[in-house]
C-alpha cells in the first residue's frame, strides 16, 4: 500500500512510523519533566491539588504546625480550584525573606525557620507533585504562625505574668489565607496582619528609628556626681551636653569654652527628657536623671519590642470611646473617636499589691460611696487593730456588716474571728474620711478593682504613683465622673446636680445607659506626639516579657 | 556487781578479740582501691557525650574524664581505670554488692536513691532536666506549643511519667509512643513517626548528633524537670565519699580560679587539705588539671560546642555566670 503523500516503499513507513514514536515518546518525557518543573500544566496542577486535599482528608498523621491548622487549611483549599499561595509564586521567597526579618516587628527572627523554609522553596520545582502539596501545606503553616504572632501576640499574657488577665485570641486562619492568596507582596500581607492601633504603629516606627540609632553608635553614658543645676559650670555638663547630643545636635553646637556650662539650652533639653521619661521636670540632674539618660539603647529598644507585644494582647476594638488607663504611666486619658477629650494623673497599686491588667465596661456610678473593705486588707490590716481598740476605726465610719444586720465596730467582740471565721464586711460610710472620697466608677470584676476619688490629693503630684492596693485613684474624679454619664448616656448631671448629690451625703447609685469600655494596660514604652515616652518598669514586667521574647531558659 | 581491776582485765582479755572480731570492719574503699592498683568505675553501655567506648576500645565522655579524675588524685595515672558498663536496671545493685568503687553513670540525684539504697550521691556534676527535640522546620520555641502532637520517649522511664504529667497539667493532649530503646525512639523520629522525641537534654544532644542532618532537629530550651545527674558511693564509706566530692569540686575550683596546671603553687595550697586528709602526693592537683583538665574543659570537649552534642552551659555554668556551678572555698 501506498501512503498517499510519501514515496516510499512499505517497510520505510514502518521503519518510520517506529522512529517517530520513539522520538515523540522521548519528547513527551522531556515535556513531562519540564512540566514537572513548573507544575504550570493545569493536569499536573490539579494532581498536586487533588494531593493536599488528599492529605488534609485522609492522611492519618501530618506534620505537627499543619496538624494543628488542619480544618483551616482543608476548608481554604477545598474552596480553591488549581490555584496556591505558594508554589508558582514568588510569595514562598517572600515569606522566608519577611521571617528572616522579623526585628523590624520586634520579634526575633531565630524563632521562625526561615533557613529550612528556604529549603523547601528552593525544592519545589523539583519536588514530586505529592511533594509539591506537601510544601505548598508547610508554607502556609509558617506564614499563619507568624501571622498569629502578630496579630495576637507570640506570648500567651497569662503565662508570662498571671496579673495580666486578657483574653486569649486566635487569628480567622481562613480568612488569612484568603488575604495571602490575593497578597501581591508578603510585607503587605503582613502589614495587614498587625494591630490596626495606631499606637502600635508609632511603636514600630520608633522601633525602626531607634534600631537605626543604635547601627550608628546609640548614645555615651555620663557619670555619676553631684546634681547639676542650672547656671553650673561642671566637667559632667560636657558628658550631659554629649548624651543629649545624640537627638538634638543644636547643644553640641556650644562655644569652645562653654561646654561645660549648664546654660538654658540645655536646661529646655533636660526637662523635655524628663518630662519624656517620667521624672519630676525640674531641670535639676540628679541620680534619678543620671539613670534615666545611663539606660542604655538596648534596653530602650526592649521596652520598646515588648510594649508592641503587649499591644497585640489588646482587645480587638478598644470601642468608638473608653476610658484607657496605663498603670507604668501613672495616667488615665478617655478618648472619642480617636481623640484624648480628658487626660488626668492616677494612682495605682504599689507592686507588693499591683493593679491587675484586664479590660471591662464601666456600668455605674455611686457617689458618696460606701468602702467595701476587702477581706484581705479587713483581715491583715484592720483586725489586730479592732481586736485592741475599734475605736479609732469606728470614729472613721467603719462598721460591720453581715446579712441584713449593720453592726457597731465596738459592739464585737473581735478575739472570737479570724481567718477562716469571719462572717463580716467590714465597710466605711460616705463621709470624709472614706477613703474612696466622693465617688467611685465601677466595672465589677474579680480583682475588686475600680476606679475612685481618694482624700489623700498629695500624691498626685509626685512622678511615681504606685501607692494604692491595686484600685486606680483619680486626680480630678468629678471632672471624670460628669464626663462618663454625659458620654454613657445619662443625661442632666452637671456640675450643680453632682455638688447636691454629694453635699447631702446620701450614697446615690447612677447607672450608666451605654456601659463604657475601660482599658488597665501596663506600658512602659509609648508615642505621644510622635516623640517616645518611656517609663520605669515598677511591676517588673518588661523583664519577664523580655525573658520570654529572648528564649531564655525557663523551667515550666 | 562490781569488779576488781583483776577480774576486769581478766574480762576483757579474754572477751576482747571476740568483742572485737564481731565490729564490721570499717569500708575503706580508698585503700581497696590503692591496694588493688585500680579504680572500678561503673559507666553505661553507651551513651555519647557521657561514656562511650571509642573503636580502639578506650573508653571516653564526661562521666568517664570523671572517673579518670578519681584515678588521676587516688592513683596518680587516669590509665589505671576498668570500666563496667552497667544497664540502668544493675547500676544501682553493683554499686551496693561491691562490684564497682564508683558510679559515674549520668544518674539523677532523687530522695528515695538516696536513702533507700544504701548509696550516697557525692554531688552534682551536671544539671539536667526532661527536654523535647523538633524538627527545626516546626517553628515550635517551647513545650505548650505541642497541641496534638505525637512524642517518642522511651518506655519505664520517668521520661514518660514527667511528660505524660506535664502535658496533662496543661490541659493538651497529646500522643505519646513510647519504644523499649533509645535506637527505636530515634529511629521512629527520624522517620517522622512522631513530632517530638523527649528525654533528658543531655541525651537527646547525643541523639540529635546521630541524626542525619543534626542542624535540621532543635533541642528546645526549656526543660519540664529537674534532673541533677552526679557520681554515687556507697554509705558505708565516708571518707571516700569526702574523697569523690572534693574532686568534683577540685575541678569546679580550677575553673573558679582559672587554675593550670603550671599553677604548682596554688594548687599545692589548695590541695593541702586533702593531701593531709586522703594521704595523697602533694601534687595531686597540679597534675589532676594537666591529667584531666577544669570542669569547663571537661564540659567543652565532651558536651560542648566542641563536641557533637554542642550543648551550652546554660545551668552547668558558674554561678559567676549564670549557672548553678559553686564549689565551697578549698580551705
Amino acid at each position: 500500500m501506498r501512503i498517499p503523500f510519501l514515496n516510499l516503499p512499505i517497510c520505510l513507513p514502518r521503519l518510520l512510523v517506529g522512529v517517530l514514536v520513539i522520538a515523540g515518546w522521548i519528547l513527551g518525557m522531556l515535556a513531562a519533566d519540564a512540566r514537572a518543573q513548573t507544575a504550570s500544566d493545569p493536569r499536573d496542577l490539579a494532581v498536586v491539588r487533588l494531593n493536599l486535599i488528599d492529605l488534609l482528608e485522609n492522611e492519618p498523621r501530618l506534620p505537627l504546625p499543619v496538624q494543628q491548622r488542619r480544618e483551616s487549611l482543608l476548608e481554604f483549599y477545598s474552596a480553591q480550584d488549581t490555584r496556591f499561595i505558594w508554589l508558582g509564586t514568588t510569595r514562598g521567597q517572600g515569606l522566608v525573606d519577611r521571617l528572616s526579618r522579623a526585628e523590624i516587628d520586634g520579634l526575633r527572627p531565630g524563632d521562625y525557620p526561615s533557613g529550612q523554609l528556604q529549603a523547601l522553596v528552593d525544592a519545589a520545582p523539583r519536588a514530586d507533585l505529592r511533594g509539591q502539596a506537601v510544601i505548598e501545606l508547610h508554607l502556609s503553616a509558617a506564614m499563619l504562625e507568624y501571622a498569629s504572632d502578630l496579630h495576637v501576640g507570640r506570648f500567651l499574657p497569662s503565662r508570662i505574668d498571671p496579673n495580666f488577665f486578657l483574653q486569649k485570641r486566635s487569628i480567622d486562619q481562613v480568612a488569612a489565607l484568603n488575604a495571602a492568596m490575593t497578597a501581591t507582596d508578603m510585607d503587605a500581607f503582613f502589614a495587614g496582619m498587625q494591630p490596626s492601633a495606631e499606637e502600635y504603629r508609632d511603636l514600630r516606627n520608633a522601633l525602626a528609628g531607634f534600631r537605626q540609632l543604635r547601627a550608628s553608635g546609640g548614645w555615651p553614658a555620663m557619670p555619676f556626681g553631684e546634681t547639676l543645676k542650672p547656671g553650673m559650670d561642671d566637667p559632667r555638663v560636657a558628658d550631659l551636653r554629649a548624651r543629649l547630643g545624640v537627638r538634638d545636635p543644636l547643644l553640641l553646637l556650644a562655644e569652645p569654652g562653654t561646654e561645660t556650662v549648664y546654660d538654658e539650652a540645655l536646661v529646655a533639653a533636660v526637662e523635655k527628657f524628663q518630662a519624656e521619661h517620667g521624672l519630676d521636670v525640674d531641670g535639676a540632674v540628679g541620680p534619678a536623671t543620671v539613670g534615666a539618660l545611663n539606660v542604655t539603647i538596648d534596653d530602650r529598644i526592649a521596652s520598646i519590642e515588648v510594649a508592641m507585644e503587649r499591644w497585640r494582647w489588646m482587645p480587638e476594638d478598644l470601642g468608638a470611646q473608653y476610658v484607657f488607663v496605663n498603670i507604668a504611666g501613672f495616667e488615665l486619658k478617655r478618648v472619642r473617636n480617636d481623640v484624648v477629650e480628658e487626660r488626668m494623673n492616677v494612682v495605682v497599686g504599689k507592686p507588693y499589691s499591683r493593679t491587675p491588667v484586664f479590660s471591662d465596661r464601666i456600668r455605674y456610678l455611686e457617689f458618696n460611696p460606701y468602702w467595701n473593705v476587702p477581706s484581705s486588707i479587713a483581715l491583715d490590716e484592720q483586725l489586730q487593730e479592732l481586736r485592741a481598740n475599734p475605736a479609732r476605726l469606728a470614729s472613721q465610719g467603719f462598721e460591720a456588716v453581715s446579712g441584713d444586720q449593720v453592726y457597731d465596730l465596738r459592739s464585737i467582740d473581735w478575739r472570737q474571728f479570724g481567718p477562716g471565721n469571719f462572717p463580716f464586711q467590714i465597710r466605711q460610710r460616705p463621709g470624709a474620711n472614706n477613703a474612696l472620697g466622693r465617688v467611685k466608677l465601677m466595672f465589677p470584676n474579680p480583682h475588686n478593682v475600680y476606679l475612685h476619688d481618694t482624700p489623700s490629693r498629695s500624691l498626685f503630684s509626685r512622678s511615681e504613683r504606685a501607692f494604692s492596693h491595686g484600685c486606680v485613684r483619680l486626680q480630678r474624679p468629678l471632672d471624670l465622673a460628669q464626663q462618663v454619664l454625659a458620654v454613657g448616656g445619662v443625661p442632666g448631671w452637671d456640675r450643680n446636680r453632682i455638688d447636691s448629690v454629694l453635699a447631702s451625703g446620701e450614697r446615690t447609685v447612677v447607672s450608666l445607659e451605654q456601659p463604657i469600655p475601660v482599658h488597665i494596660a501596663y506600658l512602659t514604652a509609648w508615642v505621644e506626639d510622635g516623640v517616645p515616652q518611656f517609663r520605669a518598669d515598677i511591676y517588673e514586667h518588661d523583664r519577664k516579657l523580655l525573658a520570654a521574647l529572648d528564649g531564655k531558659d525557663i523551667a515550666w | 556487781m562490781t569488779l576488781n581491776f583483776r577480774q576486769l582485765a581478766a574480762l576483757i582479755l579474754t572477751g576482747g578479740p571476740a568483742l572485737l572480731t564481731s565490729l564490721p570492719a570499717a569500708a575503706d574503699t580508698l585503700g581497696d582501691v590503692r591496694e588493688r592498683g585500680r579504680l572500678v568505675c561503673g559507666v553505661s553501655e553507651g551513651l555519647r557525650g557521657f561514656s562511650e567506648q571509642a573503636e580502639d576500645g578506650s573508653w571516653v565522655g564526661f562521666d568517664v574524664d570523671f572517673c579518670k579524675a578519681v584515678a588521676s588524685v587516688t592513683l596518680g595515672d587516669t590509665n589505671l581505670v576498668d570500666y563496667v558498663p552497667l544497664t540502668a536496671a544493675e547500676r544501682f545493685e553493683a554499686l551496693g554488692q561491691g562490684q564497682i568503687d564508683l558510679l559515674s553513670r549520668n544518674s539523677t540525684w532523687t530522695l528515695s536513691r538516696d536513702l533507700m539504697l544504701g548509696l550516697d550521691f557525692a554531688g552534682v556534676s551536671y544539671y539536667d532536666g526532661q527536654g523535647f527535640l523538633l524538627p527545626a522546620l516546626y517553628g515550635v520555641t517551647n513545650p505548650l506549643q505541642l497541641a496534638g502532637a505525637t512524642v517518642c520517649v522511651v518506655s519505664g522511664t520517668t521520661s514518660e511519667q514527667n511528660a505524660r504529667h506535664f502535658f496533662e497539667g496543661a490541659g493538651m493532649s497529646l500522643e505519646i509512643s513510647t519504644f523499649a530503646e533509645r535506637d527505636d525512639a530515634r529511629a521512629a523520629y527520624e522517620a517522622g513517626e512522631c513530632d517530638a522525641y523527649t528525654a533528658d537534654r543531655s541525651a537527646l544532644a547525643a541523639e540529635r548528633s546521630l541524626l542525619a542532618s543534626p542542624d535540621d532537629h532543635i533541642l528546645l530550651r526549656d526543660v519540664i524537670s529537674k534532673e541533677p545527674l552526679g557520681p554515687v558511693v556507697r554509705q558505708d564509706d565516708p571518707v571516700w565519699r569526702d574523697l569523690v566530692r572534693w574532686t568534683l569540686f577540685a575541678l569546679v575550683t580550677a575553673e573558679e580560679l582559672d587554675l593550670s596546671a603550671d599553677d604548682t603553687e596554688t594548687t599545692s595550697l589548695l590541695g593541702e587539705s586533702m593531701t593531709e586528709a586522703f594521704r595523697l602526693d602533694p601534687g595531686w592537683y597540679a597534675r589532676l588539671i594537666g591529667d584531666v583538665g577544669t570542669y569547663a574543659a571537661i564540659f567543652e570537649r565532651n558536651l560542648g560546642t566542641q563536641s557533637p552534642l554542642e550543648l551550652g552551659r546554660g545551668l552547668n555554668a558558674l554561678w559567676t555566670q549564670g549557672g548553678l556551678l559553686y564549689a565551697p572555698p578549698m580551705q
